[in-house]
This record gives C-alpha cells, structure tokens and sequence, in this order.
C-alpha cells in the first residue's frame, strides 16, 4: 500500500484540540479584558493620568515625588485593578506556548492549579513594575504632550524591536524550565517560571506597552493594536540575536510571516 | 534509477563507489561558494565556519558565502532534527545531492548513478556491519589518493558493533505511529513544530535508533552536525534511514502523519537545496513533496532486508492501541531535581502517582480487543552539554549498591545525544532547551512487576556515562519523567 493510499484510507489527522482551546480560552480572556477596559474606559486612571498629567508638571523631574502624589490622589487598588484590566486585556495570547508547557509537565488532576500559580507569578511582576512604567509614560506624556508622546512611544518600541538585545531576550522567552509534577515543589516550580517568563516578557514588551498608557483617548484602540504587534513578535521562531526589521514590519511586508503567526496560534 | 543496497554491487570498488569516489573528488575541488562543489553541500546540512577554517576545511571563514555561513543562510545549517521534519527534509537533501553526484559521474564517464545505502542491519549479510571497504582505501585503483578517505578524519572505525536490543537495532519500526497524541513526546517520526527548526527536541524513534546511533558509532566528522555530511558514509547512512521509512510506511498498520502542517510546512520558510548546476531559484519543497507521488520520492530495490519489517504484511510486534489521537500520553512521575553526569554513574528516584502507576502496571500487558492497554516511557527532557555526540546508557530499578554491570536486565536503553552542543547553545535558534528522548521501558517495567520491583512509588533511574562525557563536558539532564501511554487494543 502506499502512502497516498495510507493517507486516503481514513487514518486520522493528529489534531491539535487541546491547543486550540486553549487558544480559544486566551483568546476570549483577552476579550474580556478588552470589553472590561471598554466598559471601565470612563473611570478608568491609568490613562488620563499618563496623558494628562496636569499638576505632576512640576515633578516630572522628579519621579519618586510623583509616583507619591498620584498615589495621593489614587486608590492604588484602583491603579492595581487598572493595571490588571489591561494585562488581561494583552497578554493573554502571549502565554500560549508557556502555559502550554506548564499543563503539559503536570499531572492531569493540577493542571489548573499550575497555569493558576505560573499565572500569578507572570502578573506579579508585570504590577511590581508598573510604578515604573507609569512613571515612565507620565513623564513621557509631560514631556512632548499627546500625541507626540504615541508617536515616541512606537518609535522607542520599533527600535527597541530591531536590536539584538530585544532578539535575545525573545530567544530567552522560549526557554521553558522544568515543572515537577508533586505538591509544593510542583508549585514552586509554577510559580517561578511564571516570575522568570514574566520578567523575558517584561524586558521584551515595556516599550510597547508605553503606547497604549501614553494613548489617551486611543487608549482602548492602542491597546488592540499593540496586543497584535507583541503577538507577532512573540510568535516569530528564535534567530541568532542580531540589528533587524522589527518582526512587526517584516509582517506587514512578507505574508509568510503572518502565516507564522496563525500557525503559531493554531499550534500554541 | 532505483537505490541498490552497497553490499549488492560487489566488492572493493565497484563501479559504483568508484565514480563515487571520482565525482566527489571533482566536486570537492570546486569552491566553496559553488551550490555544487562538495563543501557546500555539506553546509547545507550543518556548518560551524570557525570550526571549517581550523581544521583546515576551508582556508578561511570568508571562504564561505552568507548563503551557507552568514548569520541567515538560505541554504546553510537546515539539517532539521528532533521534529517530524527529521525524515522529510532528510529525504529531499539526499535527492538533491544525489542529483548533483549522478550528474557528473554522467559528466566523467558517461555512466548512470543512484545513492547505494549501507544496509548495516541486514541480519543476512555477515558483512553488513562492516565500513564499505571503498572508504577505507588510501588510494584509487588507478593510485590517486582516494577522496573517499579525505574527510573521513578522526574515525577509525572500520565496522559497527553488533546490534542488540535497546541499543543498536529495528525497533523503531515496531512503533505503529509517526506521531502520538499532539506534542510527538511519542512516535515514529519526531514531535509536531508548525516552523522550521534544527533541534527541536523531540526525538523520533527511528531518528534516536539507529539513526543516532550510527552516527555516534562512525565518530569523527560523523559525529557533530556541523560536519557531518562532509563524510560520504553520510549519504549511504542516510539512504538506508530513508528507505527504513519508505519501507515502514508500505507497512499496513503503521499510520503515517497527514497533517496539513507537516504536508505543506514548515511555515515560516521552505526547504531549500541546489539544483544541478546550482542556478536560482534552486528546490523548493515541502513534507508533500517527499511522498509517494511527489517530485522527490526515491525508488529501492528491496524493503525487506534489513528494516524489521514485510511491506504489504501487517506488522504484529506490538499490539494496536487504536487511531494516534484517540491515544492518551500523560505523565505519572518525575524525579526531584536537574541531574548532573560526569565521570560516573548517577542515579535519580522517580516518584510516581500511585493511583495512576498501578493502573498503568495493571494494563501493560492487556492485549484483548476493547481493553485498555498501556505503555510505559522514560523521557529524558532538557538534555544539554557541550559535547557534539555523547552517549549515555540507562538503568532502570537498580538498588542502592547495585551495579549496571552485574544487572544487564535492568538496561532501559542507549542513547547517542547526536547534535547536543548545538541545542544547548543558549544563543542559537533553538534557545538553548536541549534535547529531549524517550524510551519505551514497557518490558522492562513488566519484569520489575514480577520481580516485585515495581509495587513501591519509586523507581531509581541510574545514568551511565560511556562515551564523551566528563567532569569537563558533563551532561546536565533538567527532568526525568515517566510518561503513560494508553489506548484501546485494537
């Protein structure tokens, strides 16, 4: 028999059904996130307060004195809930691959658990760094004003993207550690992979996510946007690191790199 | 033309390996940035220019064109191992560069010319394990020095060491699916990559044994990626993997992978090879191009001598655990921490679920039709060191104070960690995670059963270093896992 013949005689594709709900579940996190950031988008403090900084003027040069009044002035859970809103509404696809790993390594029973510990770890440190970031963004938005600070921030993430540094913190990224199968060291394990892939991510997508805190009105919009920019920079397979065309460029100029990308989302 | 097994065309230089010898020795004199000459092709499969220039490969880095050594190389460093890429790509390298021998050996002597392939496991040859002698001659008929000999440096290998069960052998070809489940842990083939990638660490069965295992065993250029394909036992080497494929895959039973993914991947780039002549744009492939039908699907003479199996007979080895995806691989157990090999022997608990463990040793041996049947697998995962092929043996259930040596039932299986330093280099396209291996330790799991071995929720796993491996160049294993195969009994 031959393989055409194997092939047609109703052997079963391997499917990927595992993998693509779990896309399928990112995917609608992320829309929640987004709907969340919709609905809150009146209230919401992180955005008017990096783009109209209004009285932080004197204390632009300044940042510890400024982080102090808005906290002042700001619930820092309501900041914290900000922060959260948005990491859900971004990042969500971007952990594919690595909660992925995290279920894969587990006994079926802690499956859950795991992605809930790798999970917590991942946005403890994105919030550990928010201040800073926000800081970052009000300074920004101080400095050239609206929209000259939307124009900076992509300018700062396109270069950030071409650098050899950015190529080799993405390889860092795919690098997936162990994960044991039992108890508390089953959870360590989980939490701290969440904390070091949260950092690769950190230090790979602060300059974006500058654009959408620096938006404004576009918050919402910025924020789409760019969560499509970092998932075709995550999903683009490691290279040596080296200067080159910003993966979201390349994107929009060669198809083969958008068809990665969707075999990347249909692969996880 | 149809690939003949090497032992079949007659001894010592036969005309075959003569015009092998002849057309190599040609190409090996065009330069190094010629799509044809013989170090280009080489390239194609794996190249370290530092290394080439050093060890007087080439005289100098810049010998070499970008398209083989430049930081992107179109054609250079594509060897795709570790995925289920490992055989296709494999397939279509082997077509190009048979093209390109048999055209100058039409250019030199007006003859026709196939690949042989070195049937090493032909239980009917004596000889089959033996280095075709054409390699091992210093010279040509005609007195010449013989350019078979030119790059077969730092091996004196002259014949392979007898085959044996877990070590050097055809069990590959018992395993009844390329690909299990969704990640490939298991399978015939290598695990599931959407994207190009040359260790992506997951190891077929046919690709860990024999096809690494020769490698290692032929040592010298045989042994590193980065080299191998200058030596010309390569290409017979690679020839016969192939042909164990064709012949498993004309195999009733066995499923073959169908998915669009590896039918028309990779995604992000094509395959590429030189055509004769080496003009743009050169031949594009994908994993549909290397079936039966396609454009670069060779023709052999003979399926059965030395692969394991009867094409067009249905293989009984192992029970059928019914339609791959239908099939469920979950872990049971792992040990407590990254295990460090150097000089001697170290040995690692596996803890395992108890619930899911008995289960498991309870159906091992289910065999009637609608039960639930299990198999057993040790998983090596982030296998790394500097190393470019080391081995390693393994032990399974070996008690405190006792040897590998004095328990010979308890060895799990051998394996080669071909193309180790290239994925640990943490800079490199595949991050630097490793190698990962599994082995299947289901008859070796049933004899601990009975042997009451096996009725605790631990198992020791001892790792023996045999070749390669040193307290300068240890081998660093990040997990120990033992994974569960069930299915129905088909």
């Amino acid at each position: 028999m031959g393989v055409s013949a194997i092939a047609s005689a109703g052997t079963p594709v391997i499917t990927t059904r595992s993998l693509q709900s779990l896309w399928r579940a990112l995917a609608l996190v992320s829309l929640a996130g987004l709907l969340l950031s919709a609905l809150l988008s009146g209230s919401a403090v992180l955005p008017s307060l990096c783009t109209r900084p209004g009285s932080l003027g004197p204390y632009l040069s300044d940042p510890v004195g400024a982080l102090a009044l808005i906290l002042a002035f700001n619930s820092p859970w309501l900041l914290v809930a900000d922060w959260l809103v948005m990491l859900a509404a971004m990042m969500p696809m971007l952990l594919a691959a690595p909660i992925a790993h995290v279920r894969r390594c587990s006994l079926r029973g802690r499956a859950g658990r795991a992605t809930l510990l790798f999970c917590l770890g991942y946005c403890a440190i994105w919030t550990l760094a928010a201040p800073l970031l926000v800081l970052v963004a009000v300074t920004l938005g101080g400095l050239v004003g609206a929209p000259g600070a939307v124009i900076a921030a992509v300018l700062l993430a396109l270069v950030f993207s071409a650098t050899p540094v950015h190529r080799s913190i993405l390889n860092r990224a795919h690098l997936f550690g162990r994960i044991g199968l039992f108890g508390a060291r089953a959870d360590r394990d989980c939490l701290r992979f969440g904390l070091r892939h949260g950092a690769m991510c950190l230090a790979g997508c602060w300059a974006w996510m500058l654009v959408p805190l620096v938006a404004g009105d576009w918050h919402l919009q910025a924020m789409v946007i760019v969560t499509l920019c970092l998932l075709v920079e995550r999903l683009a397979p490691p290279s040596p690191p080296r200067w080159r065309l910003p993966a979201v460029l390349r994107a929009a100029v060669w198809h083969r790199s958008t068809a990665t990308v969707l075999a990347g989302i249909r692969h996880g | 033309m149809t690939r003949c097994d090497v032992a079949s065309l007659g001894e010592g230089w036969n005309d075959t390996l003569l015009h092998y010898a002849m057309a190599m020795g040609e190409l090996d004199r065009l330069p190094a940035d010629d799509r044809n000459s013989w170090r280009f092709l080489g390239a194609i499969h794996g190249c370290d220019p530092a290394g080439w220039a050093q060890v007087g490969i080439v005289e100098a880095e810049a010998d070499l064109p970008a398209e083989v050594a430049g930081p992107s190389p179109t054609y250079g460093r594509q060897c795709q191992h570790q995925s289920w890429f490992f055989l296709p790509w494999h397939r279509g390298y082997l077509a190009s560069f048979e093209a390109i021998v048999a055209a100058k050996v039409k250019e030199l002597t007006g003859a026709t010319w196939s690949l042989p392939y070195w049937n090493y496991l032909d239980d009917t040859n004596p000889d089959a394990l033996k280095v075709p002698s054409a390699f091992l001659e210093d010279s040509l008929p005609d007195g010449t020095p013989n350019p078979l000999r030119k790059y077969r440096i730092f091996s004196e290998t002259t014949e392979l060491p007898a085959p044996s069960r877990r070590r050097f052998s055809l069990e590959a070809m018992e395993e009844d699916d390329f690909l299990v489940g969704n990640d490939g842990t298991i399978g015939f083939g290598g695990g599931i990559t959407p994207n190009f990638a040359q260790f992506y660490g997951r190891t077929g069965d046919l690709e860990q044994n024999p096809h690494n295992v020769v490698h290692g065993y032929v040592g010298g250029l045989m042994s590193n990626p980065n080299y191998a394909a200058l030596d010309p036992i390569f290409w017979l080497h690679h020839c016969n993997i192939d042909r164990l494929w064709e012949a498993w895959m004309r195999t009733p039973g066995k499923t073959m992978v169908r998915d669009p993914r590896w039918l028309d991947g990779p995604t992000d780039r094509r395959f590429i090879v030189p055509s004769v002549g080496g003009e743009d744009p050169g031949i594009q492939f994908t994993g549909r191009d290397t079936l039966r039908g396609g454009l670069l699907c060779p023709e052999y003479d003979d399926l059965t001598k030395g692969t394991g199996v009867t094409p067009e007979e249905q293989a009984v080895a192992r029970v059928s655990m019914g339609p791959s995806n239908s099939q469920v691989v979950e872990p049971i157990g792992d040990n407590r921490s990254v295990v460090e090999v150097a000089a001697v022997p170290q040995t690692s608990s596996i803890e395992l679920e108890p619930t899911a463990s008995e289960d498991a040793a309870r159906t091992m041996g289910a065999s009637r039709t609608g039960e639930t049947v299990t198999r057993l697998y040790l998983a090596l995962e982030g296998v790394k060191g500097e190393a470019p092929s080391p081995t390693i043996d393994v032990y399974l259930g070996l008690a405190e104070g006792e040897t590998a040596q004095s328990h010979p039932e308890r060895f799990a299986g051998a394996l080669t960690l071909f193309g180790l330093n290239v994925a640990s280099d943490p800079g490199g396209n595949h991050a630097g995670n490793g190698l990962s291996f599994t082995l299947d330790i289901t008859d070796i799991a049933q004899q601990l059963k009975s042997d009451g071995r096996l009725d605790g929720t631990d198992l020791a796993v001892t790792i023996v270093p045999v070749s390669d491996v040193s307290e300068q160049r240890p081998v660093t294993i990040e997990r120990l896992v033992i994974y569960r195969r069930s299915g129905t009994v088909q």
